[in-house]
């Protein structure tokens, strides 16, 4: 055999070995996420009647999440709420992230790493703890009462407030630890240069420190905004029946009502906005670049 | 220009900041607080201390079951993760191959899907095979979200370390075995034990795919925390709780521990 020969068959042999190293979980993926979503697709055309899913092919499902001006409701209140949450938790969060990435000295790691805590503890924990904090006999409460603020307990629970403020602080280190990997990186010098260049502070963040910090700005936009669209607990637990969302109300067809069918085409219709919202932010994370 | 360091300096940003981490922070705490409350309610401030909510709780049949439940499921779902991901983590890194960007897209994707999305797909599948949910199709669900940890941890580790001593041991006249099982294997370690423990933290902490493909037969501590939130209201449930946050905790110890260690190398 020549070279050349052994060239590509040792090139065959690594590309073998790829494969065989990529095989199990390709396959995972294939049989327990891909097929699945065509069960899935597949069931949103099917007949329910009379408590009964039949075989025959219909598209009266998905008339029916367009039509009915409930679903059209859940939806715009999912977006609004998944908006709001977004909105806030980047306000609040990149003062944070820029204290922690350029402004923390030595209490910068400790400071990191305290927000992985939350960000790995239990989402039914954290959530069910705001319902404690916001109860009449709670903390908040407490205060209001003691600072004079309120004169009788506040009903704070089962509001849509609740469920922003829950979703906020669920969501928040989403929003922190990008927004800090991206202020982390800018090279000081920059900043100092365009200060010693005349610019002043506003300027300089203006022009030089919000534009650098940009891709985290958009991940943690896009982490926090798909996460709060699909939330299911905190509207569960701190929401009343007038701020329920798409997870919601998509967990009462399957389990509640038992009409998978109109529960397959709710799913449909939310995984197609999910993607659409996806391919959108990377187009723009792109077009960045 | 030369900035006097002071206590003061940039102060609206600093009490922000540490507004943030009390509103991130304090929920929790106020948890464990509710746990060693001597009341039977969520009463702030607390009237008395006392801990026989974690005797309670400890003693109660169904709780401890939730956690062999839990513990049971979520080291399944870590090991098959953590073998399945590290194997296809070493070919992203190491070899190059079309679509390569692709397939990582893909692994990492399952973690832009709306969950509860990923879990009623779950749900049909398992109904249309007439699995009627059961461990297993748990199982199945935890590891597609425990994937993407398991490679990033992992390929972080493999870009990391100095391949010239995989060189050096081939050129020593090792063969390809012995090279991935004398140096490959031990400095790659610390990515798999890394990505496992954030696997099993995935796992253990999930309530979504649980809850809606596991039946009333599989109780992990997630769905047992929440059906006595919205049921069966006890006090026991702060004990519960403020245990399993220590439990996170202990696992991030150890990743960091972990990690660190081999940052030595």
């Amino acid at each position: 055999m020549n070279a050349a020969g052994a060239a590509i068959g040792t090139a065959r042999r690594e590309r073998a070995k790829a494969a065989a190293l990529l095989l199990p979980a390709a396959l995972w993926l294939l049989v327990f996420f891909a097929l699945p979503a065509f069960v899935l697709l597949d069931s949103s055309f099917d007949r329910y009647a009379d408590a009964k899913v039949s075989d025959d092919f219909t598209f009266a499902n998905y008339a029916r999440v367009f039509s009915e001006s409930v679903y059209l409701k859940v939806f715009l209140r999912s977006v609004a709420v998944a908006a709001l949450v977004t909105a806030a938790s980047l306000l609040l969060a990149y003062p944070v992230a820029h204290f922690i990435a350029r402004r923390a000295g030595k209490n910068r790691d400790l400071l990191f790493l305290a927000l992985i805590v939350p960000f790995w503890t239990s989402i039914v924990i954290r959530t069910y703890a705001w319902k404690i904090l916001l109860g009449t006999s709670g903390a908040v409460n407490y205060f209001l009462l003691q600072s004079g603020l309120a004169e009788a307990p506040v009903k704070m629970l089962f509001s849509p407030s609740a469920v922003v403020v829950g979703l906020i602080h669920v969501l928040l280190p989403f929003m922190i630890i990008p927004l800090y990997a991206s202020l982390e990186k800018i090279d000081p010098g920059t900043v100092e240069a365009a200060m010693d260049l005349g610019a002043g502070r506003v300027q300089t963040f203006l022009r030089i420190t919000f534009p650098l910090s940009l891709p985290g700005v958009g991940v943690g936009c896009l982490l926090v905004f798909i996460l709060a669209l699909g939330s299911f607990l905190t509207p569960q637990l701190l929401g009343g029946p007038g701020s329920l969302m798409i997870s919601n109300v998509i967990q009462t067809e399957y389990m509640e009502t038992g009409n998978w069918p109109l529960g397959g085409a709710l799913a449909v219709v939310f995984l197609a906005v999910s993607l659409v919202f996806v391919a959108g932010c990377n187009k723009l994370f792109k077009a960045e670049e | 220009m030369t900035a006097q360091p002071s206590a003061f300096r940039h102060l609206p940003q600093k009490a922000l900041t540490a507004l943030v981490y009390v509103f991130l922070f304090l929920p929790v705490l106020m948890v464990a607080a509710m746990s060693f409350n001597s009341s039977r309610y969520s009463v702030f401030p607390v009237p008395g201390w006392t801990a026989k909510w974690y005797r309670a709780a400890a003693a109660d049949e169904l709780i401890v079951e939730s956690l062999k439940i839990s513990a049971v499921l979520s080291l399944c779902a870590a090991v098959i993760a953590t073998v399945i991901g590290s194997a296809a983590a070493v070919a992203l890194v190491r070899y190059r191959f079309r679509f390569r960007d692709a397939i990582r897209a893909a692994f990492v994707s399952p973690l832009i899907i709306p969950e509860m999305i990923l879990a009623v797909t779950l749900l049909m599948l398992s109904a249309s095979l007439d699995l009627r949910g059961g461990f297993w199709t748990v199982v199945a669900g935890h590891v597609l979200i425990c994937l993407p940890f398991v490679i990033t941890v992992m390929s972080a580790r493999l870009h990391g370390f100095d391949r010239s001593l995989e060189e050096a041991a081939m050129d020593l006249g090792a063969g390809e075995w012995r090279t991935f099982w004398h140096v490959t294997f031990p400095l790659s370690l610390p990515g798999v034990v890394g990505g496992a423990l954030l696997a099993f933290t995935v796992s253990f902490d999930n309530f979504i795919i649980t809850f809606m493909v596991a039946g009333s037969d599989i109780v992990t501590v997630p769905v047992k925390i929440y059906s006595m939130i919205r049921t069966e209201f006890s006090p026991k449930l702060h004990a519960l709780s403020t245990f399993v946050v220590f439990v996170t905790l202990g696992i991030l110890v150890l990743y960091r521990l972990v990690l660190r260690g081999a940052a030595r190398w």
